[in-house]
């Protein structure tokens, strides 16, 4: 006997399989399921609620076994890939320029991917890691940083200079990401449902929400050093209105905006702008909007112009 | 039903592209007057050609008739092209020499005769046209995906060749001497009849002995006079291997007759059609080659990234504006949407982000019909 919940995976399974999803992360694809059953929704339901499927079951109660279903299925790549992440492709040796005192790197992996783990169950937070996910997952810090050391201008000035990270490219590679794992953090604090520490006339965070927040995360990435997590959540605030945000938070900030719809295998129509460059030259004029850094969007930009990015 | 309709599409394009190489075939084959068996096999093939190409018109015609839409078919489809490139083949040149050498008789007349030979030579001109309807085979290149570069690339196309053919099929009926001859033919005086007449005289006088044909004219193949061959240049067998109809003038006066090669005459005639074909055939690779991307990196693509960016929310590349036409049109329009339309579309995604869905309810297919 077929249980509800196979049923919902058959079914999901089956709308993974579609062609127009091939190029996405698995926190992509899942964010476009969700899209497609809220859209959907009510065309689907006779069908869904039929003995074939989900008999006796209301709207609410179809939609809960589908997207309960869609997760786990999510969960089977996602974790997986969280794991890899955690313990092998970051590592934590910088943590000893930014004032880490004992260096107990699986206590770290441990403590980052549980954490990892917690978030991963919040849909809030969930939803917020698709950009840094895929971020991470398609090599965006290290792709960029190497042009930003050999350009030696703005974007390293603000990283080495300003915020004297006088550490190698792969150890800022390794703090960009983790900072961007770490962002979808400021969520945890919301009630379900509830967007907390907003300012109602933009999408971005306040600050005394923040402190309240780093306070609470210090507790419980006891091993993570503060400035880590702080570039982690303070990539949720506003440049424009915090000029003094770390040069790391503002490019984690960057690239987990620019994951959230990145497709590494996009195919670049004639006439049309490479992906990358599109991306920079748009942030560059809503720059205002999403609180970004406008000089670093623009090195970022002909970074990108310059490789056909 | 569509396999067979595809298969038929498949068979008219080859049979398009085997009729463009065969007229250049045939006509080098005049210029370079090959044996006559061999330019029989090729009047036989270009029977075969002009027949399908008619039946092929016959069968589109008629289904448009049954379809409603002749005058689209017409007008709009090239029927236009399909039927000058068909029926007037078959029916003036192509078919009229089949039959003639099928019946066994000469085709071979005088001066008036040649002219109107002319004209319908001229016809064959029209198997050209035919190129037009091989544009469907270059949908494939790169730039001309799009169905409006398609329709202009055939616009410029056939204007062109069109033009061209009209040209040389004017050119080649007011130029055949009938309404204008050409200053070589009024200075010439020694026409064929002129000769017949000369010859006929010498014979009645009893002079044939002194006839020195080269020095009348080198193209005399044969002469008779009340049935008795007076003179001929080659053996019976070395006509029947070398002539065909139309490679010989006949000529009668009185008692005598007179058969002139035109085999070196056709020759000549043929290659301005060499010519004319080869000018076509390297102006639309030519527009193919170098128009057809010009249009398209300026029309065409910056139309088609801005749709596709209307329609699909996920989809935000901006066109890409070469520095050089960024004065044009399409370009300032394209400068506003990467300005404008896509700076706030990207605002309306993040406050919006509830949208759409690459999936649609269509994807699901037989989902539930298993």
């Amino acid at each position: 006997m077929v249980t509800e919940n196979e049923k919902a995976k058959q079914f999901i399974n089956k709308l993974l399989l579609n062609p127009t999803l091939n190029d996405l992360s698995a926190l992509q694809k899942e964010e476009q399921i969700i899209q497609f059953l809220h859209i959907n929704g009510n065309t689907l339901f006779p069908t869904l609620s039929s003995p074939a499927f989900f008999p006796g079951r209301n709207l609410l109660e179809v939609n809960n076994i589908l997207l309960t279903s869609l997760f786990q299925i999510t969960d089977t790549q996602l974790i997986p890939e969280l794991r890899t992440i955690i313990y092998e492709k970051l590592n934590y040796s910088f943590f000893s320029f930014m004032g880490a005192g004992d260096f107990n790197e699986e206590g770290i992996r441990f403590q980052l991917f549980t954490f990892l783990q917690k978030m991963v169950k919040r849909p809030v937070t969930r939803r917020n890691l698709t950009g840094p996910h895929r971020a991470i997952t398609s090599g965006l810090p290290a792709k960029y940083l190497a042009p930003v050391f050999d350009r030696r201008k703005y974007v390293l000035f603000e990283l080495t200079k300003v915020q004297r990270l006088r550490m190698a490219q792969s150890d800022l590679k390794d703090l960009i990401s983790l900072s961007m794992l770490l962002k979808p953090a400021v969520h945890l604090m919301e009630a379900p449902g509830k967007v907390s520490g907003r300012d109602s006339s933009s999408s971005m965070i306040q600050t005394h929400y923040i402190q309240k927040l780093i306070e609470g995360l210090k507790e419980e990435l006891n091993l993570v050093p503060e400035p880590v997590i702080c570039s982690g959540i303070n990539s949720n605030l506003s440049f424009l209105d915090n000029r003094n945000i770390e040069a790391s938070a503002r490019i984690a900030s960057l690239f987990s905006s620019m994951g959230i719809s990145y497709r590494p295998a996009m195919k670049v129509d004639r006439g049309a702008v490479s992906p990358d460059s599109s991306w920079f030259s748009i942030a560059k004029k809503n720059f205002r909007f999403n609180g970004f850094d406008k000089d670093m969007l623009s090195e970022l930009y002909n970074i990108s112009v310059e490789n056909g990015w | 039903m569509k396999i067979i309709k595809q298969f038929f599409e498949t068979l008219v394009m080859i049979a398009i592209a085997l009729v463009i190489v065969f007229t250049f075939v045939e006509d080098l084959a005049a210029y370079l007057i090959w044996d006559w068996n061999l330019r029989k096999i090729l009047l036989y093939v270009g029977f075969g050609f002009d027949l399908f190409f008619t039946i092929e018109f016959l069968i589109r015609y008629t289904a448009s008739i049954v379809r409603g839409d002749t005058g689209h078919y017409i007008l709009h489809k090239r029927g236009w092209i399909d039927f000058i490139a068909s029926v007037p083949l078959l029916l003036f040149n192509s078919g009229p020499s089949v039959y003639f050498l099928l019946s066994g008789a000469a085709f071979a007349g005088g001066v008036g005769v040649l002219n109107i030979l002319k004209v319908i030579k001229a016809v064959r001109v029209a198997r050209i046209l035919r190129m037009l309807r091989v544009l469907k085979i270059f949908r494939n290149i790169k730039s001309i995906d799009s169905i409006m570069t398609q329709r202009h690339l055939t616009r410029i196309i056939s204007t062109v060749v069109v033009t061209i053919i009209a040209i040389m099929f004017v050119g080649s009926i007011v130029f055949s001497g009938t309404f204008i001859p050409s200053p070589s033919m009024v200075l010439n005086e020694e026409t064929p009849l002129k000769t017949a007449v000369f010859i006929n005289d010498k014979i009645e006088r009893n002079q044939s002995q002194d006839l020195d044909l080269t020095k009348i004219r080198q193209d005399i193949l044969l002469i008779k006079n009340e049935n008795r061959t007076v003179y001929s240049r080659y053996t019976d067998d070395q006509y029947n291997s070398s002539f065909g109809p139309g490679d010989f003038q006949y000529i009668r006066y009185n008692h005598t007759e007179v058969f002139f090669d035109l085999r070196f005459r056709n020759s000549e005639a043929a290659l301005p059609g060499m010519l004319l074909l080869l000018i076509i055939v390297f102006v639309v690779i030519s527009l193919m080659l170098f128009y057809s991307p010009h249009f398209a990196m300026t029309i065409s693509d910056p139309v088609f990234v801005m749709l596709k960016g209307m329609r699909d929310r996920d989809y935000n590349l901006e066109v890409d504006i070469p520095m050089r036409y960024r004065n044009d049109d399409i370009f300032r329009l394209s400068h506003v949407y990467n300005n404008n339309y896509l700076t706030l579309k990207a605002r309306e995604n993040d406050e919006n982000k509830e949208g759409e869905s690459v999936l649609k309810i269509e994807d699901l297919g037989d989902l539930f019909s298993e």
